[in-house]
């Protein structure tokens, strides 16, 4: 008996080897999982972040101070954002006072169409199309991630730091960081890939409200082509709007789009929003 | 007395070490519907028939991904979900800096974390910080604010975006 007690015992020691194998690959898989969570930090300095952002926005575009038409953009864009994977977010939509055809998200959820872009639309679900499109800039993080920016870092400059310090250095560091956020929404743009990524989750988010799925491809197809005045930024900031249709059709066939039920318009209540303003 | 003493117990410890390891892989593997509502499709494209809706919060066990799709299996049904529409923690509502004890709580965790950085400086405020940030650029944190009193519930927004009679 007692024999086989101290065989078993040695018998578990030796097998242990195999567990602490399937223990190691499980914490392994566990860490990197758990390293793709966000604490609530991270979200409060990307929130923050965002705010700066928005406010270097505003302080470049005027914005539209029309509440009935901004009512109607948030209950589009809200209702748009209940699809997407940021619950830990309270999305704010505005119209900005300009002739150019463009639109743009600061982290945290802050969402602006021009004037000239509402001007190209024909209905709601082509608006519903612009704003899910900024919503996937956002909910995905393209600033953040670009940026790197996240409540701690290992360097000790964490954005925490940087927005809650007062010194001139700090001030100065948070400011470059703007600077980058912004300079990408304006003149640098976001990366291809994110572009491409954004326009997929957008046309998703209009399937799921139930808006018509080519929207987004119509909107695209209406901006000119030709290089003007109200388009150059667009164009300097986005991939060819050739490519960006291209690749939105290969989305719309390898998922079967064909065999969704009609998406919505809702044209008449866009016009009746949108063009007595 | 090889056969009589250790191959049973190998085969008894073998299979302890086998049945913890599904157990441990679908604690690892699960995730969580982020989005208001989603469904799980049988096949991983949006035209695919739809098996089961599933709800905010709700947990799924991924049983593997495949381009920016998770096989997930809920309630003993096995199918498909797209990946945005999920996350590896169960969601805990909207973050918000607009609320002061959040905000306060914010900063007095950032001074804790970056005492080597910031001291003081934090206990002004972010709202004054932020309002510093710069001096070479124009800043419209007035504009941030009257933006983000335009508050609308999601339910809200979903009811109008459905109603297809609602006009100005």
């Amino acid at each position: 008996m007692k024999k086989f007690f101290w065989r078993s015992v040695i018998l578990i020691f030796l097998l242990s080897g195999a567990s602490a194998v399937n223990a190691s690959d499980f914490r392994a898989r566990l860490s990197s999982q758990l390293s793709q969570k966000r604490n609530l930090d991270d979200i409060r300095a990307e929130i923050s972040f965002g705010r700066d952002v928005a406010a270097r926005i505003l302080g470049t575009i005027p914005l539209v101070r029309d509440e009935a038409l901004t009512l109607y953009l948030n209950r589009i864009g809200v209702a748009l954002a209940a699809s997407a994977n940021r619950p830990d977010l309270a999305f704010h939509f505005a119209l900005l006072d300009s002739d150019t055809v463009n639109a743009f998200a600061a982290p945290g959820g802050y969402v602006f169409v021009t004037r000239g872009a509402l001007k190209l639309m024909a209905d709601e679900a082509e608006l519903a199309a612009v704003l899910a499109h900024e919503i996937a800039h956002v909910a995905s993080r393209h600033i953040v991630n670009e940026l790197r920016i996240r409540s701690q870092d290992t360097t000790g400059m964490s954005l925490t730091s940087l927005i809650v310090g007062s010194s001139d250095p700090v001030r100065l560091a948070l400011q470059q960081m703007v600077d980058q956020a912004v300079n990408i929404l304006f003149k640098r743009g976001y990366k291809q890939q994110d572009e491409f990524e954004s326009d997929r989750i957008g046309t998703m988010l209009l399937v799921f409200s139930g808006y018509d799925p080519t929207a987004l491809k119509r909107y695209l197809r209406k901006i000119p082509t030709l290089e003007s005045q109200s388009t150059k930024d667009l164009s300097r900031t986005h991939p060819p709007l050739s490519q960006r249709i291209a690749k939105i059709e290969t989305f719309a066939r390898q998922n079967e789009f064909f065999r969704l039920k009609q998406g919505t318009l809702h044209q008449e209540r866009f016009e009746s929003y949108v063009r007595s303003h | 007395m090889f056969k009589r003493f250790f191959i049973p117990q190998i085969l008894v410890i073998l299979a302890l070490l086998l049945a913890g390891v599904p157990a441990i892989s679908a604690l690892a593997d699960e995730v969580f519907v982020q989005s208001q509502r989603a469904s799980i499709l049988t096949a991983p494209r949006f035209g695919a028939p739809a098996l089961v809706d599933v709800r905010q919060g709700e947990r799924l066990v991924s049983e593997g991904k495949e381009k920016g799709w998770y096989k997930v299996s809920y309630a003993n049904q096995h199918g498909w979900i797209f990946g945005f529409l999920v996350g590896p923690q169960a969601p805990e509502g909207v973050v918000s800096l607009l609320d002061k004890a959040d905000t306060q709580q914010f900063a007095e965790g950032a001074r804790r974390r970056a005492s080597g950085f910031t001291t003081a400086a934090a206990a002004r405020g972010l709202q004054d910080d932020r309002r510093r940030v710069s001096q070479k650029y124009q800043l419209d944190y007035d504009g941030v604010e009257w933006m983000e009193q335009i508050s609308i519930r999601s339910e809200d927004a979903l009811i109008f975006m459905t109603n297809q009679e609602e006009a100005h």
